[in-house]
This record gives structure tokens, sequence and C-alpha cells, in this order.
């Protein structure tokens, strides 16, 4: 039966990778618990909730093989009050019960066998195709923002990955939208793509994979089969489930380049919708937009609370135009965005306005207005 | 969809109550005046402001232009009574009535137009069931938002009607003095005066930047009453000030059922209902909650909040349906319930894709052969065996009118 050792900060960053993970519903009693595998010789730590599966190695000393599974919620809470960097160790017993010993601290933690725990889908070796942790990451936190968190409109809960070989350049996009406003950016990648291959990632997934690039610089490996996804990186491997669902043919809401452009300056803009947006219904988020040669006027008018406005500075030759957006959809596309200048493209108040930044096609968003 | 609102603007109102009260008081010069000595006059009936008695006017002033003025102590009890009456009466055009003062109120008549066979038919039968019931005269004015029906009506005064078209208000405000606008009081209109402005159509001109600068956040809401642009909602009394928390409807089904599909079928019922009442209001709800209750009368609610509000017969039926796919159904059925919360007003955010658009048409085209014909003109063929029978689903008297009832 399973019995190691190992260093307390080892064994709680292991853990606590699959905290998120695991499911809080607790459905299935066992997917709320952590497989914790030594069969092979290696230590590995297991956890799904069948939509997403993560699984890395434990740098522990093994004392005798085998496996077991355990609440992960309570192993992490009881070694994350260990003493740091205290050797902890773990033993199974009889009836899946495993004793952690800590110094003078013991525990007792019932388990659930580890046969009945699920199988992760499994990958082949030479499948894989390479992105560099930061453009990965930089991507996810570009459309994440923008996918759906509504479970009825399950297809749009997910983030689309497209892969295209645009001239000899290997190009993927992602692209989320919640029906309101959408996100788009593309990144060359590095090695070898399967052009004209695309996904739907589950965004609770990607939020899993960004979690782990934050972790450290080193490329993220993945590959995708029928119905799942796999990321790796390190030794640490995510599978997720794919969104088996079609994605809305995007390209069409994006607007052609046929509005009127105005140029502002995108932290000042940021925060003059952060001071005017104090005072927007908390239900609606709404705040006008008035654009004119002379500047961006932000208003909002909130009959129970009272009213806000305040001009910025605009590079813009169209006509005036009254336009009202959210102002939670405007401030999460302008902080996914780092460029000191960003363009809005509008064609009129009822129209989706795109946005852009200066001297960069590769990241678009775009807002649909509200109707007043 | 262009907006049609009507003002209703009692003629020199206290004055007239008294008048109608006491036929001895008619055609004389009235003011009536609040309780005390030294008090000042409340309104003056048309007769005592041919004198130049207005209202504000010291007592002692009114008398001393008008000699044989006489005085009525003002009976606010007497006056809350007969405006009640009169917002009774406006409510039997429209559900959408707001009481704007204790004899000015504002009707949202968009959808009831054509009903009642255009503008100034159903100003006239509004003026007359007012003159038959309580024996007053007022003055409507009928134009494509409050600030214009109010602005309109004030034109003709005593007993008059008028209705300005869309097509209109460009040359209305051109010349029209600023100071006219309900909202611009003398110190804003000589602040607009100092900078030139004395028109609405200067006002409506003129740089927005400007404006804002000199008067703060209220130099949008100037510019657009300049253009005449004002879109203020009519809310109905108890819309407003108790702040509606939802919407619901719930049937007691003709027969206990089992069975999903006539369940589902009663849902799409309850949720065109729902829709229907808060397309109405003009609001939107991202909470979907269900009622069973079974024979047994052991009832349950589920509910679902979605990421974004909702208001569309089908989109609500989904939800709906969902949540009802979610329970296990132990028992028959005996009533189901809808309803929808978590409301806002107003501003309701686009859609992106053109499906979701065609969606949003759609229902407002139902919504309009609707409001046209009768409710269930146009409906979902789900709904057709179950409907206008003896099934109890919709009573008779079901109108899609006030927010506040609730499951």
């Amino acid at each position: 039966m399973l019995a190691f050792s190992i260093n307390r900060e080892a064994f709680l960053q292991g853990l606590s990778r699959v905290q998120n993970i695991v499911e809080k519903k607790n459905t299935v009693p066992i997917l709320s618990n952590v497989l914790i595998d030594g069969s092979g010789g290696n230590l590995k730590l297991v956890a799904t909730d069948m939509e997403v599966g993560i699984s890395g190695y434990l740098d522990g000393s093994m004392k005798s093989e085998g496996a077991v599974t355990v609440s992960a919620r309570k192993l992490f809470e009881i070694i994350k009050e260990l003493p740091p960097e205290a050797e902890v160790s773990l033993q199974v017993r009889e009836g899946n019960i495993s004793e952690i010993t800590c110094g003078t601290s013991s525990f007792e933690l019932k388990g659930l066998p580890a046969e009945d725990f699920p199988n992760l889908p499994s990958y082949e070796e030479e499948n894989f195709l390479t992105l560099d942790a930061e453009s990965f990451g930089e991507m996810i936190r570009k459309t994440i923002y923008a996918a759906s968190t509504d479970e009825t409109r399950y297809n749009l809960t997910g983030i689309l990955l497209e892969m295209e070989d645009r001239e000899g350049t290997n190009i993927v996009r992602m692209v989320a939208t919640d029906g309101h406003r959408l996100a788009m950016v593309e990144r060359e990648a590095k090695g070898s793509i399967r052009p004209g291959e695309s996904v739907v990632i589950p965004r609770k997934s990607l939020n899993e994979v960004r979690r782990l690039l934050d972790e450290g610089n080193e490329g993220v490996e993945m590959d995708f089969q029928k119905q799942h996804g796999i990321f790796r990186k390190d030794s640490i491997v995510l599978t997720t489930r794919l969104i088996d669902m079609s994605f809305p043919s995007y390209q069409q809401v994006i607007p052609e380049e046929n509005g009127t452009a105005a140029t502002v300056d995108r932290e000042g803009m940021i925060s003059a919708i952060r001071r005017v947006s104090l005072l927007s219904s908390e239900r609606s988020r709404a705040v006008k937009f008035t654009f004119s040669s002379s500047g961006i006027t932000v208003f909002t008018n909130n009959p129970d609370l009272g009213a806000a406005t305040e001009s910025i500075p605009v590079t813009y030759e169209g006509e005036d135009m009254e336009v009202t957006f959210n102002a939670r959809y405007m401030l999460d596309t302008l902080n996914s965005m780092t460029a000191d200048d960003v363009i809005l493209s509008l064609k009129d108040e009822l129209s989706p306005c795109k946005i852009f930044q200066k001297d960069d096609k590769s990241y678009i968003a775009v807002i649909m207005p509200m109707r007043i | 969809m262009n907006r049609v609102i009507l003002h209703v603007d009692m003629d020199a109102f206290f004055a007239s109550v008294e008048e109608v009260d006491n036929p001895s008081l008619r055609g004389k010069p009235v003011a009536v005046a609040g309780p005390g000595q030294r008090t000042i006059i409340t309104t003056a009936s048309y007769a005592a402001r041919e004198f130049g008695v207005r209202t504000g006017m010291a007592l002692g002033q009114g008398l001393k232009l008008c000699p044989a003025l006489v005085i009525v102590r003002c009976d606010h009890r007497k006056y809350s009574h007969v405006s009640a009456m009169i917002i009774d009466i406006l409510e039997s055009f429209t559900p959408l009535v707001e009481p704007y003062s204790v004899d000015e109120a504002f009707l949202d008549v968009t959808t009831d137009l054509n009903r009642f066979g255009g503008a100034e038919t159903l100003g006239g039968r509004i003026k007359e069931r007012i003159r038959e019931e309580t024996g007053l005269t007022c003055s409507v004015g009928i134009g494509p938002n409050k600030l214009l029906a109010k602005l309109v009506g004030g034109r003709r005064k005593p007993d008059g009607l008028s209705v300005l078209a869309p097509g209109d208000v460009r040359d209305l405000m051109e010349s029209m003095p600023v100071g006219k606008l309900c909202g611009i009081g003398p110190e804003t209109e000589r602040r607009l005066g100092s900078m030139g402005i004395s028109t609405c159509g200067q006002l409506g001109r003129f740089p927005l930047q400007i404006l804002v600068r000199e008067f703060g956040v209220l130099g949008h809401t100037l510019s657009r009453m300049g253009r005449g642009e004002e879109d203020s909602p009519v809310v109905p009394l108890g819309a407003g000030n108790e702040k509606v928390k939802s919407i619901g409807h719930s049937a007691t089904l003709p027969r206990d059922v089992t069975d999903l599909v006539t369940a589902r079928r009663v849902l799409l019922t309850l949720s065109e209902m729902v829709g229907r009442r808060a397309r109405r209001h003009d609001c939107a709800g991202n909470r979907v909650t269900l009622t069973v209750r079974y024979r047994d009368f052991t009832t349950f609610s589920r509910q679902m909040t979605l990421a974004h509000p909702i208001r569309t017969t089908s989109r609500i039926y989904r939800s709906a349906s969902a949540i009802l796919d979610s329970v296990s159904i132990v028992r028959p059925i005996r009533l189901l319930g809808i309803s929808l919360s978590h409301l806002r007003f107003g501003c309701l955010q686009g859609s992106l894709f053109p499906a979701d658009r065609e969606e949003d048409s759609l229902q407002g085209a139902l919504d309009l052969i609707n409001d046209r014909y009768g409710e269930f003109s146009a409906m979902y063929a789900d709904q057709l065996p179950d409907l206008r029978g003896s099934n109890g689903i919709i009573p008779p008297s079901w109108r899609p009118r006030g927010v506040r009832r609730s499951v």
C-alpha cells in the first residue's frame, strides 16, 4: 500500500493546482477527491471534474507503491497548516485510510478506492504542437473575458481556437463571444500547426491553463483529439473535454473598415469611464458616449442616484454621434489592451463598434451598443 | 418605434373643482388660497386670470387687482379625491399612466393608438370622459415624448387639444423660446441668454462641449431639449416608486398532469404572458423562477440566474423548460408558475449575431400584431389546442398590464 514522504512546500504546490479542478457540488463524491498515484514508481497527483483533468508529478520519496484518493480540499487544508519546510509522511492502510504525520501532528483521512477514479483521456506523444507560454497566456487573457457564462448558451461558454496556414506563416487564432461582444486575437505559432483544425475549449479549462502558464515561461504543448484537448507544460498535463457544438460564424459580425474612427488615449478613456460609470445603473451599466470632433463626452444618468459626465480628447472626423455602451464591456476590452492609443470604429449608434490598438490588427474587439 | 405620449393638464384645477362643488361660483373670478391670513393664491379661475390674478400672488394683491375676487379656502382632501378619479379614468385607456402632479399626468399611448382610432380621437375621448364624470375640463397635448406633449398641450388652454406630429418637431422648436420648455427656469434661461441662446433651435445646435462646460451634466439634457429630444419613460404609479421586483404568472392546470409535453405547453403560454408584460413595461430580467405545485399542494420553486437579462417569450420559455428538465417530477402537477426577476428598465444590450437580432425583431412583430388585434392573435403553434378553451390557463380578464402581480 502507498507510503511516501515529501517536503511540505512541494506537496502544497501540487495540491493547490488541483483545488480549482475538483468538483465542488459533490454530486459524484470521488470527483471531490484527488488521486495520489504511486503505482508506477513515480508519485502522481490527478484530479478531474470530468470536464477538466490535471495530472502532475510530485518530488517525494516513495517507500511503498500503491494508490489512494482523498478529499482534495481537506488534504490541502491540512498540508497548508503544517510548518514550513517540514517533512510530511503519508501512509495508506486498510480501508483507504491515509495516515498523515508531520512532527508530532498526525491525521487520519478517509478516502475512496483508487480503482474507482476515472481515467484521464490518453494521448499520443508525437502529435503535440508548441506555443510559447507568454503569447498563449496573452491570447487567453485577451479573449476569455468575452466568453459567455450563460449555460443556456453552451457553445458560447467556450473559446474557439483555429489554426491557419497564411502564406507559409502558422497562425493560431482565438475567438470568444457572449452574443453581445466579441474578442479575436491572432498570433504566429512556432513549430508545426494543423491548418484548418478548429476546436472550442471550455472557459474554465482555459482559466486553468492560464494559471499553469503563470507559473513559468516554458512553452506549452497542445494536442486536440475528437472530444478532448490536451495541454502540457513541464510534467503537468491538463486535459479538457471540448465543446461539441459549432461556434457561431464570427467573421460576419466583425465590421468592415467603413466606420468613422476615433483615436483615443487608452488609459485616459479607462479612467473617465471608471469615474462616470460610478453613477450608472448597477444592473445595466449603461454609459452614453457622444462622439464629436472636439472630443468624446462620456455621460451617465441614473434616476435613483444622479448624473456624471467627463470629456476625453479624441481624434475624430466623423459626424456627431451618440452611442450607449455597457461600461463594463468597454472597460474589459480597454483593459485587455496594452497600446497607448486605441481606435474605436463606428458606423452608427445601432451598429457594432470595433476596437483595436493603433498599428495592430492582430487583436480586434467588437462591442454591440445598448438600445435606449 | 416612435412613441406617442399624451399629456393631460387639468384647467385651473382647484378653482374648477370648487366651481363644480358650488355652481354659484361659476363664471365668477375665483381664487383658491391656503389657510391663514397672510397667504398666497394657489389657483385662480380663468375669470380671475382676466383681471391679472395669478398663482403665487399674495391674496391682498389679488384683491387689489380684482375687488370682486371670491376667495375659497383650499381643501386638499377634496382635490386628491377628484385627482384619483381622473387617474382611474386615464387608466381605463391604458395602464401606462404616470401621475405627474395632482392635476397633470402623462400617458404612453404608443400601442393603444390604433385601437382608439388615432391621437386626436383618443385625446377627444379622454377629455369627454373626464368632463362627463367630473364636470371638469382639461387640456391635452400629444407628442413624441413627455417634453413635447407638455409643451404643445400648454399652448392651447383651457379645454384644448393639440397634436404634434414627429415631422413637425423641428419647425416648432426652431423659434420656440427656451423658457417655454418644462425644466428651463428663469435662471437657466438667463444663463442661456448670456450665451446668445434664446430659442430652442439655437440651443439644439449649440456645441455640446460648451454647454457641458457651462452647465455640467445638465448640458447634455439641455442640448437634447433644444432639439425636442427626451426619452424618459412613462412610469406608472407603483412601478417607479415601489421598485417592481418581479413579473410573474401562474396557472392551475385544467387537470393534473404528469407528462412533460403538456407541462411545457403551459410553460410556453406562461412565458408569453410574462414576456409580454416585461416588454410592455420595457424591462428585462436575468433570473427565471419556476414554481411547481403538486396535486397534494406541496409546492417548490427553482430558479436560474442568467448572465444577461432576457424578455423574449422564447428565451423565457427555454430557461423555464431547462429548469423543469432539471427537476424530477414525482407527482401529478396541479399548478405551474414562471416569474422573471432581477429586473432592469429601459436600456437593453443589443445582440451581435443576426440570429439573435432576428429573434428580437420577430418578437417585436408578434407584439405589434397582438397589440392591434388582441392578445394571442399571433401565437406559437404549440399553444393552439390548449388555448381559449375551458382549460383556464388564460383567464378572460387577462391583460398584459401592471408589473406587480407575481407568483
